[in-house]
């Protein structure tokens, strides 16, 4: 997840050099097809991960299992019978699966998305385009405590994960009023706004 | 010249108010007082232009309002930069001075307190050339402390209308006052005496993560008894409620011979049934606090001062109840109502509050201070609010 305010080893790299990573080992994820140097690339990835101070490996991985284990099950399933070598093929899509996810756990875990918005501010990227990025990441950290508020206030109201309807339903319809009530908010405050400016030159 | 004549505002079949006549002076300061319900923020609102241009509604009457900004109850939600230099913008900067704001402008709007937050936004609107600006609630979610800096920052400003909206008035000495429904005479309650017969909560525990610490909390609660805890925003009252619930982790001892009952800061966190009725444990709560009325409505699309009422009479009985800001958005009516149905209630009860009035229904007072609990007289807790 981006970082909001935190320090990472790599949190004074400018932006745009982290944009420009990011897109080159994409470049280089998708058009690198011998299994050794994607391999490679891999493990240099996740150095850098570790480098930068990330640790959250496991949800990492435990994120990505259940989608490579489809993607791979499908390969056997539509691929067997073209001739490709299913192996190669299959090692060569995990290795690169896994250095997308890599870098752009690198990417976020590095960059502060106030700098990322300032940078494309700067860059005189129109508001329509930067503004809802920000909204998303500004409110993204409120959710996120409304959720576990939510869940600890059910949790003592005695509702838990073995009654797993009732435990659903008593987490995500309050959470649901709260966003729409948020973002009711926030509408009416970013028109207050654009009106205020206008009004006043 | 900012009015209205006759103004009806309605959602659908829903109307909010009838007929409500404004009659403002330019550069007058203004309250409009009304009880929770009365369509303080919805006449806000259109005066601010936002209903029905934004907001669709039913509107008939006059209404008369160019370039009447809005302050919001919300400080967090009218945030649009990243550091408050950049939301202030250049003339922004400028006014920070003057409102003794300057030291903030390198700061993170995540840094801010919620009353930081509320005064950035006045300079923020100050900073545009509207000739009105209106508050709605500005310090309701402020502890005494940020809501008089608030208030002070507020009487500073010159040269505008100002319209403060408000359930009460408490902060609008020296402003002409219109009251959008004539206030009810409320009869307090005298405290009733709690003798301890038993001990049904007993805390000696210290509250430690990510930098932020409450250390000390050791008290016992008795049967029946009500605890009123104090404390500035952020100072940690909300965590040790958590605590005492179990579901914040604390290091050190806690018993309860009683399950816990917890009513949170936000109401809309609570509920998830389609009436109000089966949000209750005990319905005869509902009684007693006067919102039978409420009962077969649906929860989520009750006021926030009617979340608040339902909130605080889902308690179960025979539990000790834990509130958190039990009296935020209600008006003195239904103050008056809560503080009856906390002082006749036979369950020990703790109260985390910036309301000082319902401190008078407390057996004892506890004060979160320089990052500890400690029992504090009303002489000090008096001191805390006139701080």
């Amino acid at each position: 997840m981006f970082q909001y305010s935190s320090k990472s080893l790599f949190s004074g790299v400018r932006e745009e050099f982290k944009i420009l990573f990011l897109l080159l080992v994409f470049v280089a994820a998708f058009s690198i097809t011998n299994l050794a140097v994607q391999a490679v690339l891999f493990v240099l990835l996740f150095a850098l991960l570790f480098v930068a101070g990330y640790r959250d490996f496991l949800k990492l991985f435990a994120g990505l299992i259940p989608f490579l284990l489809l993607a791979n099950a499908s390969f056997v399933l539509f691929l067997a019978d073209t001739g490709i070598d299913l192996v190669h093929f299959t090692l060569v899509a995990n290795f690169r699966v896994l250095s997308l996810f890599a870098a752009t756990a690198f990417f976020t875990f590095s960059t502060d998305i106030f700098a990322l918005v300032r940078m494309m501010k700067k860059a005189h990227i129109p508001e329509l385009v930067y503004l809802p990025i920000y909204i998303l990441f500004r409110f993204l950290p409120e959710i996120e405590k409304d959720l576990v508020e939510i869940s600890s206030i059910q949790r003592i109201k005695g509702i838990t994960k073995r009654q797993p309807i009732l435990y659903i339903e008593s987490i995500f319809l309050p959470l649901l009023f709260t966003v729409l009530q948020k973002s009711d908010d926030l509408a009416i405050a970013y028109y207050l706004r654009k009106k205020r400016e206008t009004e006043s030159g | 010249m900012i009015g209205t004549k006759d103004l009806a505002v309605s959602f659908g079949r829903n109307k909010i108010f009838q007929s409500i006549g404004l009659d403002i002076e330019p550069n007058g300061k203004y309250a409009v007082i009304g009880p929770n319900g009365s369509g303080k923020t919805t006449l806000a609102l259109v005066l601010a232009g936002v209903i029905p241009e934004f907001t669709p509604a039913d509107v008939k009457g006059e209404v008369q309002s160019a370039g009447c900004s809005l302050i919001m109850q919300n400080p967090s939600s009218q945030f649009f930069a990243m550091s408050v230099k950049e939301e202030l913008g250049e003339k922004g900067v400028k006014l920070a001075k003057q409102f003794s704001a300057s030291h903030l402008l390198e700061r993170n709007v995540f840094e801010l307190s919620e009353g930081e937050k509320q005064k950035i936004n006045l300079i923020a609107n100050l900073s545009f050339k509207n000739s009105c600006l209106m508050v709605d609630e500005p310090v309701e979610l402020l502890d005494p402390v940020e809501a008089k800096r608030f208030c002070s920052a507020f009487s500073k400003v010159k040269d505008r209308t100002l319209i403060w909206f408000d359930k009460n008035e408490d902060f609008v000495a020296g402003m002409k006052k219109t009251y959008l429904a004539k206030p009810k005479k409320q009869t307090l309650p005298a405290k009733k005496n709690n003798v301890c017969k038993e001990t049904v909560l007993s805390a000696d525990f210290s509250l430690e993560r990510n930098g932020f610490s409450v250390k000390e909390i050791s008290f016992e609660v008795c049967a029946g008894e009500k605890i009123g805890l104090i404390g500035l925003n952020g100072s940690g009252k909300t965590c040790v409620l958590k605590a005492l619930a179990g579901i914040e982790k604390q290091s050190g001892k806690l018993q309860a011979n009683k399950n816990i009952s917890y009513a949170p800061q936000n109401p809309s966190h609570l509920f998830f049934q389609e009436t109000a009725e089966a949000e209750l444990v005990d319905v005869g709560n509902a009684r007693k606090l006067g919102i039978e009325l409420l009962l077969q409505k649906n929860p989520a699309l009750l006021s926030k001062g009617q979340q608040k009422m339902l909130s605080v009479a889902t308690i179960a009985p025979n539990t000790v109840a834990l509130l958190d800001e039990p009296t935020t958005w209600l008006d003195s009516a239904n103050k008056a109502s809560v503080y009856n149905f906390i002082n006749n209630s036979e369950q020990a009860m703790i109260l985390a509050t910036h309301d000082r009035k319902l401190l008078d229904y407390c057996d004892r007072i506890l004060i979160i201070k320089d990052k500890g609990v400690t029992e504090c007289s009303s002489t000090v807790a008096n001191r805390f609010f006139q701080a």
